[in-house]
Order: structure tokens, then C-alpha cells, then sequence
């Protein structure tokens, strides 16, 4: 007996990438996956369900887009065998929608009529029109339709439009399959799409006779300008990182003065002990000292979509092409490396885009140096205390995030060309191809979404993981029992013995076994080295209501070493800052490396590469900051 | 002995956090056949 979701017929999205398939699943099936106005969106499938206008229910695939059907690299592979009904527990599709940008007909159409080539009904969404018809562009549906033998939709997708007209078209029953007529002689096919394409767009696109210069064009001529294009690249980079220091303050206000509400509610309901400990130092202190940092990491992600969505991440995919030849690497790997800002688990599942096997290995390899968003509350914690600086408003603390970041940038873009050379050539030429979309106004409701959804992971594992590790954390900073004064209890705590057997490992860095203990623990989820400092060092929630980081901040400023030297000087700092960018402290990371790369051994081997490499760097750091007298 | 309510609920509470831990590394891996073989797909 086969179950309901086998009896549903299957509907499969294909296209072009960036031609809107994510978009029009999204406006099919009322899902919210990502969107972008740049190529590559979707590397993985993704299934969803629909209803006709007479209320059949159809199972809805997006495909990754692909410009052929040769299955030249991993996300094309996935479309061809899901086409070709080769991937086991996927059902051939029955129908197949593709989708077609309107203002490209000449290269979209070409993937259209291989897929009618399978002999799969087929249904055509001529999406983008406004943006076609804005050009200048006329179409004629009706005349695409009678040549290809196919319905053709006119829509546009991100206002659901020409939705219930495309509903209509897959109602049963299914289109008939057209016969492929230009496909007479097996050996010139190609040669023969080609020509029929340009056949019909003489016939039913019709361009005006003078070419005219689009808004997008016009504003290419700058931004893709040699000169131009740099300052206005690095102008934008700059302006997000200042931002997301600048315009987070005020939020994060608000959740450090709730936080001190929360703590000294608590304090006055309980008497001292150690429920009230494990509440105020434990819980509020550890989850609040990682939740703080939300509106900076939800910032990051709403100038990322704003990116995205404008069309000007493609922009830069471009301009850094000629940056990622010199890595070895093309401007295929620029989207991943970029993704992995924000985390490197979708930066390195975007690799899929990637067509060399070889480069895309070495992306993988890199992606994690790409600062993401968990290492941000530790350079929001460290960079201000480098400074001699208040959190925020401040261009020298954007100019130091920047520098972070270009740090584990330059690095990677040094190990990649190294790997890459030690890898050798590809056997065949890949060729860097991407669509350079028209700019368009963000969308705001995917945006929005998106940074929800954001805000929502992040509050689960601070909720989940962080709060497990926080209430674990203070066990041991708290366990075995002690008679004795603050410092002593601590000292001989499991957290203070472990710190003391660390030590001389970590002293050569210019740690103390504290800070040793709280890397130790961020290995887990790099968030959690701030909470577990605010453990070690016995940061008091209640004694100061509005800025718990600031405390945590002036506490560990004060933190001495048992000759009376602060053990945080500028020196240490950085040398915790070098290992902060360097070492791959995430385990999710390492196992959605190991499946892409479908090597366990490639994942452990970046793990140990990083992490010695962090540690080694740190210690030329501090050892060569000491020898000069820092 | 007289120990305080406060102590058995922190301990009480740190047990059950350990166990969570405990519980969530060592169960056995859900078999996830239709991911990590190039299709990319979720499983349901």
C-alpha cells in the first residue's frame, strides 16, 4: 500500500539560476524558504505542497538551478537525477514547471527545451515580465507557447502574480508532451537549440530596434567601475560593520536592563544560596551574556539580505573574481565564502555551486575562517576592552572588527592557494559564468523573515545548549563544596582545578588557566567562552543593572596575575583574538563538512589544521609582542 | 544533617542537565538515508 505522500503527484521547479524558482515555490506552497536576487540560492532540494484551483493537492520540488542539463556540478547533479528519477525514494516528477527569466529568453529558453527533451509534461513560467516589459522588451506568450508546444505563463512570482493562471495550467490533465522537432540530427542538438531559441525570440521577444542603457546598466557603469567599484565595494563593507556596532547599542540596552531586572528580582525574592546562585551567576548571567549580543548578529543578517535581495552581492561576486583567481579560487566561491560570514554551515553546503571538484574542497576548507556570526560576541566583548573604549559609536572599533575579518580573510585566501596548488589542476576547464540580475527593491517580507528566523535559531540554542552548558558550568565552578572565601572556593572547584591543569598550555599565549577553561568550553559553541569568563571570573549580575558586559568587561580588565600584571594587556588580547579567528570551534561545522565532503577525514584534518594553526599563531603573537617589549 | 532546599534543587537541576547531555551524545544516530549522497534533501 503506498502511502499519501506517494500518491501525490509530483511537480518539479527548475530554471536558470536566479530566475525566481525559490520565489514562485515560496508563493505555491506559502513556505518562507531563503530567497536571494543572486545565483545559487538553492543548492539543496527542497519539497513543499500545493493545491489546484479545484483543490488537488500536488507535491511542489525546487530544484538548484542549472544552466543545462549536463550536470556539471554537484547542485546541477542533484536537478538531472531528481528529472531522471534516479535518486532512490524520489518519485520521477509528473510535471515539470521551468522557470523562465523574461528578460533572457535567448539562454533560459535552452534549458527549457532539454527538459522537453525528457519527454516530462511541461509547463513554462515566463516569470519577471514587469521587469522585461520595463526594458522594452515585447513578448508574445502566446507565440512562445505554439512554437514550443507547451503552456507558457506570463508572471511575476514576487507579487504572485500569474499565480492562479499557472494553477490553472497544472490542473489535470497534465499538458501533452510536445514532440522535440528541432532536435532532428542527434549530432548537432546543441547547435539546433540554439537556433530554435533564437528562432523564437526573433518572433515572440522582440527587442527594441536602438539598444537603451537600463537603470541597472547605468548604475553598473559605476559599480562594477575598475576604480569606482573598489571604493564603493569597501565603502559598503565598512558601512555594515559600523552599523552593526552603532545602531545595536540602543536594543542591547534594553536586554541588559532587563536582564538586571530579571537578576534583582531574583536576589530580593531568595535569600543567599545556592539556587539563587546558580539562577543569578549561573542562568541569567551565562544566557544573558550570549543573548545580548542578538541585534548585532540579527544586524549582520539584515544587511546580508539587503545585499542580496538589491542585486549587488552578484556585483561583488564579480568584482572579487579577479581577487579569487589569485587564491586559486573562482568568483563561484565567492557566495559561499560570503554565506560563511554569517555561519560556514550554509557557506559550506553553497560550495555546491562550485563545478571543480578540486576548488570545491579547498572552499570548504576556508569557509570556516570566514568570521561568522558566534565569534562576534567575543570580538564585541574583546575589542572595546583593546580599546580602552565603551561598546559602540565608534569608528576605531569598526576600523579593528574590519581588520578581523581581514585577517582570517587574507589567511584562507594563503592556505587556499597553497592547497590549491597541492591538489593540482582540474582535468577539464571550468569557466566562472554568473547572472549579473537586474537591481530591484529589496524584498522586505523575505528579509524580515529571514532575520526571524534568525533571531528564532539563535534564542533556541541560547535557550537549549547555552543554557544546559551555563547551568553545567557553574556546577563546576561550584563543585566540590569549599570553606573559604570567593577566590578559594573557586580555586578549588573542578573549574579551578581543570584551569590549573590547562595552564601551562594556554601561559604561552598569554592566558591564565581561566581563559584556558573558557576556550575549552567554547569548543562546543565559541558564544559560550563569554559566559563561561562570566562564571570564572565571578562577574555579579546585580551589581550593576544595565551593562552586564561592561562589568564582565571591567572585571576581567581588573584580572591580575599572582605578581599583580593584568593579565588582559593589549598583547593577550590580540593573541586571544588571533585564536579566536583561526581556531574551527564548531562541531556542526565539522559534521556538514565531513558530508560535503563526503570524507570524515577531511573534516577531522581541518579541525586539528585550525586549531594548531590558531594556537600557533597565537603564540608567535605573544611571543614576538613580549620579545619587542609589549 | 541539615541540608539547605536551595542546595538539593540546584543539584537537583544540574543532574537533570548532565543527563540531558549525557542522554543526547550517547543515543544512537537517526539513520539519515536521504542526506550526504548528493541529493541534498531533508529527510522527513
Amino acid at each position: 500500500m503506498s502511502s499519501p505522500a506517494e500518491s501525490l503527484q509530483t511537480i518539479a521547479l527548475i530554471g536558470n539560476p536566479n530566475s525566481g524558482k525559490t520565489t514562485l515555490f515560496n508563493a505555491l506552497t506559502g513556505s518562507n524558504q531563503k530567497v536571494g536576487n543572486y545565483s545559487g540560492v538553492t543548492v539543496a532540494l527542497k519539497s513543499g505542497e500545493t493545491y489546484t484551483p479545484h483543490g488537488k493537492k500536488l507535491r511542489v520540488l525546487d530544484l538548484p538551478g542549472c544552466y543545462s542539463l549536463r550536470a556539471s556540478s554537484p547542485d546541477e547533479k542533484v536537478a538531472v537525477d531528481i528529472l531522471t528519477g534516479q535518486v532512490p525514494g524520489q518519485p520521477k516528477p509528473d510535471l515539470v514547471v521551468c522557470v523562465v527569466d523574461a528578460s533572457n529568453l535567448e539562454r533560459h529558453l535552452h534549458l527549457s527545451l532539454q527538459v522537453i527533451e525528457l519527454g516530462i509534461p511541461v509547463v513554462i513560467a515566463l516569470n519577471m515580465v514587469d521587469m522585461a516589459e520595463k526594458s522594452g522588451l515585447r513578448l508574445d506568450p502566446a507565440k512562445i507557447s505554439e512554437e514550443l508546444g507547451v503552456p507558457v505563463v506570463p508572471m511575476q512570482a514576487n507579487a504572485s502574480k500569474g499565480l492562479i493562471e499557472l494553477k490553472q495550467a497544472l490542473r489535470h490533465p497534465f499538458p501533452s508532451i510536445p514532440e522535440p522537432h528541432w532536435a532532428t540530427a542527434p549530432d548537432e542538438v546543441e547547435k539546433a537549440r540554439r537556433e530554435f531559441v533564437m528562432q523564437i525570440c526573433e518572433v515572440a521577444a522582440r527587442r527594441p530596434d536602438a539598444h537603451q542603457l537600463t537603470f541597472s546598466d547605468k548604475l553598473d557603469n559605476y559599480l562594477l567601475h575598475p576604480v569606482y567599484g573598489w571604493i564603493i565595494f569597501a565603502v559598503t563593507v565598512f558601512l555594515v560593520f559600523w552599523s552593526i556596532f552603532s545602531f545595536a547599542a540602543i536594543p542591547m540596552g534594553w536586554i541588559e536592563s532587563a536582564q538586571g531586572i530579571i537578576s534583582g528580582w531574583v536576589e530580593s525574592t531568595l535569600r543567599e544560596g545556592d539556587l539563587r546562585s546558580l539562577l543569578v551567576d549561573g542562568i541569567i548571567g551565562g544566557v544573558g551574556g550570549v543573548i545580548v549580543f542578538l541585534p548585532q548578529i540579527l544586524l549582520l543578517f539584515f544587511f546580508i539580505g539587503l545585499l542580496e535581495s538589491s542585486g549587488y552581492m552578484a556585483r561583488a561576486a564579480y568584482l572579487m573574481d579577479g581577487v579569487m583567481s589569485k587564491a586559486g579560487l573562482s568568483g563561484k566561491a565567492f557566495l559561499p565564502l560570503f554565506s560563511s560570514f554569517a555561519c560556514a554551515i550554509p557557506g559550506v553546503m553553497a560550495t555546491r555551486t562550485i563545478d571543480s571538484a578540486k576548488e570545491r574542497l579547498v572552499t570548504i576548507f576556508v569557509a570556516p575562517w570566514m568570521s561568522c556570526s558566534a565569534r562576534l560576541p567575543v570580538y564585541f566583548l574583546l575589542v572595546p576592552l583593546l580599546m580602552h573604549e565603551e561598546e559602540g559609536n565608534s569608528w576605531k572599533q569598526a576600523l579593528v572588527l574590519a581588520g578581523i575579518y581581514a585577517v582570517g580573510i587574507s589567511t584562507s585566501f594563503i592556505v587556499a592557494r597553497l592547497l590549491r596548488k597541492k591538489l593540482g589542476a582540474d582535468k577539464s576547464i571550468n569557466h566562472f559564468l554568473l547572472e549579473l540580475p537586474p537591481y530591484r527593491a529589496p524584498q522586505w517580507g523575505y528579509i524580515f523573515r529571514h532575520v526571524a528566523e534568525r533571531a528564532w535559531a539563535f534564542i533556541a540554542k541560547a535557550g537549549t545548549i547555552i543554557l544546559g552548558l551555563s547551568i553545567l558550568l557553574w556546577a563546576l565552578s561550584t563543585y566540590p563544596k569549599y570553606d573559604g572565601d570567593e577566590a578559594d572556593a573557586l580555586e578549588h572547584s573542578a573549574m579551578g582545578r581543570i584551569g590549573a591543569v590547562i595552564e601551562p598550555a594556554v601561559k604561552p599565549l598569554g592566558f591564565d588557566g581561566r581563559i584556558g577553561t573558557a576556550i575549552l568550553t567554547s569548543f562546543a559553541a565559541r558564544e559560550v567562552f563569554n559566559s563561561t569568563l562570566g562564571v570564572l571570573f565571578r562577574v555579579d549580575e546585580s551589581d550593576d543593572e544595565v551593562e552586564s558586559r561592561h562589568t564582565l568587561r571591567e572585571t576581567i580588565a581588573a584580572a591580575t596575575w599572582e605578581d599583580g600584571k593584568p593579565i588582559f594587556t593589549p598583547l593577550s588580547i590580540i593573541s586571544l583574538l588571533v585564536f579566536y579567528i583561526y581556531a574551527l570551534q564548531c562541531l556542526p561545522t565539522s559534521a556538514v563538512v565531513a558530508r560535503e565532503s563526503g570524507s570524515y577525514k577531511w573534516a577531522v584534518g581541518q579541525f586539528f589544521f585550525m586549531s594548531g594553526f590558531a594556537y600557533v599563531a597565537a603564540l608567535l603573537i605573544f611571543q614576538t609582542g613580549k620579545l619587542f617589549g609589549y | 544533617m541539615n541540608i539547605d532546599w536551595q542546595t538539593l534543587i540546584a543539584a537537583g537541576v544540574v543532574i537533570v542537565t548532565l543527563s540531558i547531555f549525557l542522554f543526547k551524545l550517547t543515543r544512537p544516530k537517526k539513520n539519515a538515508s536521504s542526506c550526504g549522497h548528493g541529493c541534498g534533501c531533508k529527510k522527513s
